[in-house]
């Protein structure tokens, strides 16, 4: 890939850059172990500004990023955005819906997401073992004392 | 009572066909729930802890017992087939364990996996039976210095796993680290990196980046990248049981596996994460096939394996000796104790020996259950992966939210779970390695707090940090991993003019 | 924003519930399961269920960070006049509602009784040449950097002892050079290894290891000496200095006078009955029950005091 994802180095530089800032608000030094509760973030702040300038180096000359394989991954490496935003969709939709809604239909929802991302098309079926293997998950914990919330918090039940 | 009577005794009274039952319930549920991210024995147990009311002590510690060593086993599992470790010392399994379940050997690395657990906890058993008063002594002995020279050298070590860029290898460190620092810095009680949000007063919750990282990361991965007509591979191409050469490549990591976990999880700030880590790191170095880390080498599951068993049984070490829990599981077991008006200490084994035996004799049967409950089982667990895609994948995120809302109830979590998710997608994409993530978030707290003590006990001296002959040795070890590789790289750059391959 | 009209409609249709008929208790514990909090949130109701007190059953929440802050303010946001909601707390929220300047008091919620507490007990190595409370004064007068004390977290219970016994001997709190430690388990063996000078923690934590040998008890942290230990309160030694780790219930904010009432009479016969004294004993708690205004007046009392001394040792603002 010749690529050059200039925005990585930026977002590393950055978030050490937030890290120094909030740093900086802190002492330094402390009167025994001299090491204060600043320090250490000041250290790794300034580590990922210097490795985000690294990193913008290297991008500049070239640097080839290969992706990671994993299993059932195309050879090709051909990006599906569709399916990517449905996979992200997914795991944004306990955000929305797990204190209103609870677990079971959040689960079932983060279900039929994410057999769709993978190109499962049979609806009906994913929407009923999405909502079977919430409710059996949620139920059998339950049971067992894990703390998942009500079956639809938003009615009180 | 020597250790032989006692054991002996022990025997008798958790070789009851009802305390077998018992021990079989507890592997069973250890196994189970270990195999789900974010739930680990201490949540497993404090969930069970009401049915202390119902059961004699015996028998309730005997489950126990089979749940502390099973849910370590569990954990195992997940790492292995889907890449998704469910708990901080499995993740090391995970790096070289997936690899070869996605060479169809997935049942060998189980196998190994299972027969390592097996070796570690009894040899651990057996340190627990005869060497626990001295073993539980190293708790005395290490200073504030010595942790936080084993934690450099951990450290220092872990450079390996960085993979193709150590640039790369060190962002993702310094990731870790950065993480690391939110929450109420313990020393001075001041926050850091908290942004006003309450939850993140106690800082990132581990387990959360880790599923995260691990789970959601390669759910966006796979999908994104995910063809209708992909070859098909068949997770059993490579047998269901380990070959000979597998047996033969084994059994030292085993070992030296085993001599990393019990003595470090006896230590109260020891933990599981750093005998993966340094068990890791050990096998990478030693091994003959040093070609085949990174894709699937047999000792990089083998080791870490059985580290992570060790220490579980270490943990039990301080427990049952002086009566301090070292870990959270300990604390747990240790309120179970309590709940029984047994009063844990020095005093334990002379006023209720019979229970301690009981206890230590089902630690022995416990581990033969996990290793006959769990070999078969290891081909069956491998055909979790003809599960159809869409409907494993969703599976993964299911559990991984019950481990994330199941313990915190935080919707701060679930926004890290997603924002953290994402990182790892992004971090698959462009080929950053996953480990320096979590190794910085988990050693660098660690590490700061141990430095700062030692500083101020010393009251800044910083020579203090080598004042022990431990922490002189440890530290020095440390060094050299970082200088000897770099002067023969050095060495070898002078000689050959182009750079030393590294693995990709 | 849209939490706070859930939490609403959520606390509007317990509300609702409640009044209807005699239903579980809505129990919150600010701490970890297996933790203080959460022993103190699920024993009483054990006890009370077996002397048939109250036996409707509860439901348990876990949610525990920032010294029970966190669990606090959930508390408080979902449960709002509910005369069926309590909550365990004690003294260490006192502190963390001041350190990590929550914006949820105590002030929010309705104070119903104190159970229980730990005395503190303050140790040294064995073979430390500090013997007596005066000794480790005069220690601490020398060189206050050179004696280093462990504890519990920073502006904790531990903390707050020693800071009372420096400020009584005239020294500055904020030059203390105190270690905070995540456990009992780690603070002992530190202390037992030598690494720290003096360390505090709680009798049940530190007896077993002193009667070891393995560390030396020189002071108790109550008005009197401690059965079983062979030393000292501080304020026999000449310190005005008295902290216990109590432990005890709040109801929800808004109680009604009659929901008050009913859970002081419950935790009353619960403090009189069997059930609660074996409880005690197998826990190895002292019994510090308080209830109604004696314990919001001392609730008041040790905010002042804990707000002072904290920010006497720098930690408070």
């Amino acid at each position: 890939m010749t690529e050059r994802p200039y925005w990585l180095a930026a977002g590393t530089a950055g978030w050490g850059a937030i890290v120094l800032w909030k740093a900086h608000e802190l002492p330094q030094f402390d009167q025994y172990a001299h090491i204060g509760p600043g320090l250490m973030p000041t250290a790794v702040g300034a580590g990922l500004v210097l490795l985000g300038l690294i990193l913008a180096l290297q991008i500049r000359r070239g640097v080839p990023f290969e992706e990671q394989g994993a299993e059932d991954v195309n050879d090709n490496h051909v990006v599906s955005h569709k399916a990517l935003t449905l996979a992200a969709a997914a795991c944004a939709l306990p955000l929305l819906t797990m204190k209103p809604l609870g677990f079971v239909v959040t689960c079932t929802g983060c279900f039929v997401l994410v057999a769709a991302a993978f190109k499962s098309r049979r609806w009906g079926l994913n929407l009923a073992l999405g909502a079977v293997v919430s409710l059996v998950t949620w139920w059998l914990f339950g049971k067992l004392g894990v703390q998942l919330g009500g079956l639809l918090p938003a009615l009180g039940v | 009572m020597d250790p032989i009577a006692g054991l002996m005794q022990g025997f008798s009274v958790a070789l009851q066909p009802m305390n077998l039952v018992w021990a079989f319930v507890g592997t069973l549920l250890g196994t189970a729930i270990g195999v789900l991210p974010g739930i680990g024995p201490a949540l497993t147990i404090a969930l069970l802890l009401p049915v202390t009311v119902y059961l004699d002590p015996t028998a309730a510690f005997i489950m126990f017992a089979g749940i502390f060593y099973g849910a370590m086993y569990g954990g195992s599992t997940t790492s292995i087939l889907l890449n998704t470790p469910g708990e901080s010392g499995a993740m090391m399994t995970a790096l070289e364990g997936n690899k070869m379940a996605r060479q169809g050997r997935g049942a060998a690395a189980l196998s190994t996996a299972a027969i390592g657990s097996f070796v570690a906890g009894t040899i651990g058993t057996l340190g627990l039976t005869f060497l626990a008063p001295p073993i539980a002594e190293l708790a005395f002995i290490f200073k504030p210095q010595d942790y936080f020279a084993l934690m450099l050298l951990a450290f220092l070590s872990v450079s390996v796993v960085m993979g193709t860029s150590k640039v790369r290898g060190f962002i993702a460190l310094f990731i870790g680290l950065s993480l690391g620092l939110v929450g109420i810095d313990k020393a001075t009680g001041q926050q850091r990196l908290v942004f006003g949000v309450p939850d993140l007063l106690d800082g990132v919750e581990m387990t959360v980046v880790l599923v995260s990282l691990f789970a959601i990361g390669e759910t966006l991965y796979v999908a994104s990248r995910f063809g209708l007509h992909v070859p098909q591979l068949n997770p059993l191409a490579g047998g269901i049981w380990m070959t000979k050469e597998d047996w033969k490549r084994s059994w030292k990591p085993w070992l030296r596996g085993t001599a990393f976990g019990f003595p470090i999880g006896a230590l109260p700030a020891g933990g599981s994460e750093i005998p993966t880590f340094l068990s890791y790191v050990t096998e990478r170095k030693l091994t003959k096939y040093p070609e085949e880390f990174g894709h699937g080498a047999i000792e990089g599951v083998a080791g870490p394996e059985a580290a992570n068993n060790a220490s579980a049984a270490g943990v039990l070490v301080p427990l049952l000796t002086l009566g301090l829990p070292t870990s959270a599981t300990a604390a747990i077991m240790l309120a179970a104790f309590q709940n029984y008006g047994l009063q844990p200490g020095p005093m334990l084994f002379i006023n209720s020996g019979d229970l301690v035996w009981g206890l230590i004799a089902s630690l022995y049967i416990g581990n033969l259950m996990l290793l006959i409950l769990n070999l078969p089982l290891a081909g069956l667990w491998v055909r979790l992966l003809f599960i159809p895609r869409p409907y494993l994948y969703a599976g993964i995120l299911i559990f991984s939210l019950v481990g994330i809302w199941g313990v915190s109830n935080s919707w701060v979590d679930l926004a890290m779970m997603f924002a953290v998710g994402c990182l790892g997608y992004v971090m698959r994409v462009y080929d950053f390695p996953i480990a320096p993530v979590l190794i910085g978030l988990i050693l660098g707290p660690m590490a700061e707090v141990q430095l700062r003590r030692a500083l101020a006990i010393s009251q800044g001296d910083p020579t203090v940090l080598v004042s022990t002959p431990l922490s002189a040795v440890l530290m020095a070890a440390a060094v050299l991993i970082v200088a000897v590789p770099a002067a023969l790289h050095w060495h070898r750059t002078r000689k050959i003019t182009f750079p030393d391959g590294d693995e990709s | 924003m849209i939490r706070t009209i859930f939490a609403a409609a959520a606390a509007v249709t317990l509300a609702g519930l409640s009044a209807a008929q005699a239903d579980p208790a809505v129990v919150m514990a600010p701490g970890g399961a297996g933790g203080g909090y959460d022993a103190t949130a699920r024993l009483p109701f054990e006890a009370m269920a077996a002397d048939g007190i109250f036996s409707d059953g509860a439901t348990f929440t876990n949610k525990g960070g920032a010294g029970g802050t966190i669990g606090l303010a959930e508390f408080v946001g979902a449960n709002q006049g509910n005369d069926n909601a309590v909550m365990s707390m004690g003294v260490i929220m006192v502190g963390g509602i001041l350190l990590n300047n929550s914006p949820v008091t105590l002030d929010d919620v309705t104070p119903l009784v104190r159970l229980t507490n730990d005395t503190g007990v303050v140790a040294v190595p064995p073979e430390s040449p500090i013997q007596t409370v005066d000794d480790l004064v005069a220690a601490m007068k020398a060189d206050l950097g050179a004696v280093a004390i462990g504890g519990g977290s920073a502006g904790g219970v531990d903390h707050i002892v020693m800071a009372l016994v420096a400020k009584e001997s005239g020294l500055d709190p904020s030059k203390l050079n105190y270690i905070p430690y995540d456990s009992g388990a780690e603070t002992v063996t530190a202390l037992g290894g030598g690494a720290l000078a003096v360390a505090v923690s709680g009798v049940s934590e530190f007896k077993p290891m002193a009667d070891a040998g393995r560390i030396r008890i020189i002071a108790v942290t109550s008005e009197g000496r401690v059965d079983g230990i062979d030393a000292p309160s501080l304020k026999e030694a000449g310190l005005n200095v008295v902290v216990g780790n109590w432990r005890g219930i709040v109801g929800a904010p808004g109680m009604s006078d009659e929901g008050r009432a009913m859970w002081l009479d419950r935790f009353s016969k619960m403090h009189e009955g069997p059930a609660w004294k074996d409880t005690l004993a197998k826990q190895g708690w002292e019994d510090a029950f308080l209830a109604g205004d004696d314990f919001v007046a001392f609730l008041g009392e040790e905010k002042t005091r804990i707000g002072a001394i904290l920010k006497d040792a720098g930690l408070v603002k």
